[in-house]
């Protein structure tokens, strides 16, 4: 049996938080985007190009993460039966696969004036193409199985296997010839992006990981309501 | 300077798309997960 929480308890402290996070986020985007679209400088190969990356990589990134963390979640939340976990991650899920998309769109839109083509097939393309499935395979076994174990149990398949994809999508660039260029920001090492073009990217970043909050904070009331509403006071 | 935030060496197009294209994703995703919110 999954373990017990009180939705009241947890309804009263996230359903405070959705307004201050909005304010927080339009202030981050507002100086983000002035940043990303007029006060950095533009590249000396791509020129202006240049500036879709301030949405592309934050977008990727994030997907990425949340991911990731709807990962963990799944695999300890399904190991110890907590089913609060299997809430947080599909209340997850939903801002990761919009930015999954922004991430494909954009890096397409990038991929014309700088490659000359809308889209290859290419190693990190397409490993970020089928993330995009996974992601829609998540939601979609959600919708089939509602909130029960067997949900529990299938979306934690799909992760695991999704998860998989990760390593292949960030090391896609130096395992095989890709048409994708390298990473140029390293945590470990020094990154080969100008400090100019590092504050936009990183403030782009902030923008949309609040933005990923918001957007939890609300699915997850929504489904804490949900669970109120069926008359539930323990799910 | 108008002329250039706009046009970005011919670049304008794709650069002001894959902001919009973000941005209104970004809205309709809000609007959506908003209306079941409420």
């Amino acid at each position: 049996m999954f373990k017990f929480f009180e939705p009241n308890k947890i309804f009263s402290i996230t359903s405070k938080a959705p307004k201050y996070v909005l304010l927080l986020f339009i202030i981050t985007l507002s100086i983000g985007l002035t940043e990303a679209l007029i006060l950095s400088p533009e590249d000396y190969k791509q020129s202006h190009a240049v500036r879709i990356m301030y949405v592309h990589v934050p977008a990727a990134w994030i997907s990425l993460g949340i991911f990731s963390i709807i990962t963990f979640l799944s695999i300890i939340g399904y190991i110890f039966k907590i089913k609060n976990f299997f809430l947080i991650s599909k209340s997850l899920a939903p801002s990761g696969l919009v930015f999954n998309i922004v991430a494909l769109v954009t890096g397409s839109i990038w991929g014309k004036p700088t490659w000359g083509t809308w889209w290859a097939w290419d190693a990190r393309i397409t490993s970020m193409l089928i993330l995009a499935l996974f992601y829609v395979m998540y939601l979609v076994a959600w919708r089939i199985y509602e909130n029960n174990d067997r949900a529990f149990k299938i979306t934690s398949i799909i992760t695991i296997l999704g998860i998989i994809n990760v390593p292949i999508i960030k090391y896609s660039v130096d395992w095989w010839n890709t048409l994708h260029q390298p990473a140029s920001i390293n945590i470990l090492s020094k990154s080969s992006i100008h400090a100019s073009m590092l504050f936009p990217l990183l403030i782009m970043t902030a923008a949309f990981a609040l933005f990923s909050l918001l957007i939890f904070l609300m699915k997850y009331n929504t489904e804490l309501i949900k669970i109120k509403n069926k008359g539930l006071d323990r799910l | 300077m108008i002329n250039e935030i706009l046009l970005m060496n011919g670049y304008g197009l794709y650069v002001w798309s894959a902001f919009a294209f973000t941005l209104l994703s970004l809205a309709l995703l809000y609007i959506v997960i908003r209306v079941q919110y409420t």
